[in-house]
């Protein structure tokens, strides 16, 4: 029976898998050249949480019921997500409906961790090791014999940020969580029965973050000569490595996926996204907020009875109108403040290559409170969006919270070799949605009909999964008569 | 399972039909699946973190710039 292997590297930057580094990535490179690759246009945001679910479920972001870490519950308090707010089915859950078994390894969005057909052990939004972090609970205690078990889930616990480590500490705890990640899958993929295993590698997209700068001399505050420079492609090259001692324990009956969440762009600035609804009249804010001074944005400062406008969001920026106030004149106010946000510059004047999405055009369900009316992308999310208030300007570089070094770009990467998948090479450009159908098929799982996707074109002609039609096998042995 | 007949407006009924058909159901099934999604949103769910475990894990975030 078929097995599918999904391997992910959180942030995997297809510009440097297919082209920079390939020849310095053996195991990647063989994948590719035996089956299929793609980049791979993310979920929209292409937010770490969403993207990974999305590609697990074939949905879309307002399918799946969450848009960025945060959400407001009953009594408009924001509060942090968690697998409990996922409202699709996801691989396991339908696979788990055919007597399918899953290994869900370090998913984005799994914690808490629930029962299901497999095991499960969760991702960087765990507290700690005393949580609920896996299932069956058992397996806790063999995480808790790692003695780095600390930073099994991240490389940061307790209240400590990422920017509060160096970047030496930063590249050797990444080492230490990927060591024993990679440890917990080798041994669970040999012991345990499974027909689907997923896991997520976190450290590439922390590690980008971080040091992104380091290694691009085109980056604004690049770091001439620093001795991180190759803390990056290295441990590019150091998750290669290990992926090939995962793919020698598997036989020849997997299909390896090999798939990333989003890509990584340098982050050139950010822009005041509130500063600018501002000054441009759209939003007032209530007696007694001093834009000026220094302190993170909270909806509680907006005067809802007199602003059209407020914003959200770190790499992409969201903005929510308030049609309460605007009411028929909604939809004229949005086509104009969409013109004004894409000619807004870069701080020298530059026009930006700004792409902005309307709930409508991307989303299912738009009517969720957490749906941002508008998602921007500010030049392709090269420049990223600061909501915050103290900053002079239109602009900002650093700030107190978050990485100034890399953001998430729109496109990700996709790998497909193994049983039954053809020999394509490059296959151009594919939806993150595809994925999940394309799993179901290599399975041999029916595909829910509700699911709007299609499975990529992958497979071998001879090997091809998709069941025909009556009519159309009567004109295949037609067609083979004459 | 207990059914009660519930009666809705012509309009209503004929464009509950095409959103059904759309998705590939029948109205019942559509129907069931609306409220159902309704009634799971509108639950207390138990919190997924304690004070303390979320305000971590918050803080994680906003060093990387993935909550603002």
């Amino acid at each position: 029976m078929t097995k599918v292997l999904l391997f992910g590297i959180d942030g995997g930057e297809p510009s440097l898998v297919f082209e920079r580094w390939r020849k310095d990535l053996p195991n990647l490179d063989k994948l590719m050249q035996k089956g299929c690759y793609a980049r791979m246009n993310s979920a929209i945001p292409p937010n770490t949480i969403v993207a990974w679910n999305s590609m697990i479920s074939g949905r879309d972001t307002s399918e799946i019921g969450v848009f960025s870490y945060t959400f407001k519950d009953k009594d408009g308090q924001s509060k942090l997500v968690s697998s409990k707010n996922i409202k699709c089915k996801l691989m396991w859950d339908i696979l788990a409906e055919h007597n399918k078994r899953s290994l869900a390894l370090y998913v984005p969005l799994s914690y808490p961790a629930k029962a299901m057909n497999g095991c499960m052990i969760t991702d960087f939004l765990t507290p700690g090791v005393e949580s609920e972090c896996t299932y069956p609970s058992s397996l806790r205690e063999e995480l808790k014999q790692f003695p780095d078990v600390e930073y099994f889930f991240d490389v940061v616990q307790g209240l400590a940020g990422h920017k509060s480590l160096d970047e030496g500490t930063i590249v050797k705890r990444s080492y230490a969580m990927t060591e024993m990640q990679i440890e917990m899958i080798k041994r669970l993929i040999t012991r345990e029965k499974w027909d689907f295993t997923m896991s997520v590698m976190i450290g590439s997209d922390r590690l980008q973050h971080m040091l992104w700068r380091h290694f691009d001399e085109t980056h604004r505050r690049h770091i001439k000569d620093s001795p991180f420079k190759e803390a990056i492609p290295k441990y590019y090259q150091y998750l290669d490595q290990k992926l090939g001692e995962v793919l020698s324990l598997l036989d020849d009956d997997t299909v390896v996926i090999i798939a990333s969440d989003h890509g990584m762009v340098k982050q050139e600035g950010k822009i005041n996204i509130n500063l600018w609804l501002l000054q441009k009249g759209y939003l007032v804010l209530k007696e007694g907020v001093d834009p000026s001074k220094k302190q993170k944005f909270s909806n509680s400062f907006v005067d809802m009875e007199k602003s059209f406008a407020y914003g959200g969001g770190a790499y992409n920026a969201r903005v929510f109108l308030n049609k309460k106030v605007l009411e028929k004149n909604y939809e004229s106010f949005k086509q104009k403040i969409i013109e004004e946000l894409k000619a807004i510059p870069d701080d020298q004047g530059r026009k930006l290559e700004t792409h902005i999405y309307t709930k409508e055009e991307v989303y299912k369900h738009s009517n969720d409170p957490d749906c941002p009316d508008l998602t921007i992308y500010f030049d392709n999310l090269r420049w990223a969006s600061n909501p915050d208030f103290g900053s002079a300007g239109m602009y900002s570089w650093e700030s107190a919270v978050g990485a100034d070094s890399a953001g998430h770009s729109t496109q990700g990467l996709f790998i497909i070799a193994g049983k039954g998948i053809s020999n394509k090479g490059n296959m151009g450009v594919i939806n993150i949605q595809e994925v999940a159908p394309t799993i179901m098929q290599a399975l041999d799982v029916p595909i829910p009909k509700d699911l709007k996707v299609k499975p990529l074109p992958v497979f071998e002609e001879n090997k091809s999964k998709t069941k025909k039609t009556v009519r159309q096998r009567i004109w295949h042995i037609f067609q083979n008569q004459h | 399972m207990n059914q009660i007949t519930l009666s809705l407006p012509a309009h209503l009924h004929q464009q509950l039909e095409e959103k059904a058909a759309k998705n590939r159901k029948n109205v019942e099934e559509f129907l069931l699946e609306i409220i159902q999604k309704e009634m799971e949103a509108s639950q207390d769910k138990p919190a997924a973190y304690t004070k303390d475990d979320e305000e971590k894990v918050k803080e994680r975030l906003k060093s990387l710039g993935y909550i603002d």
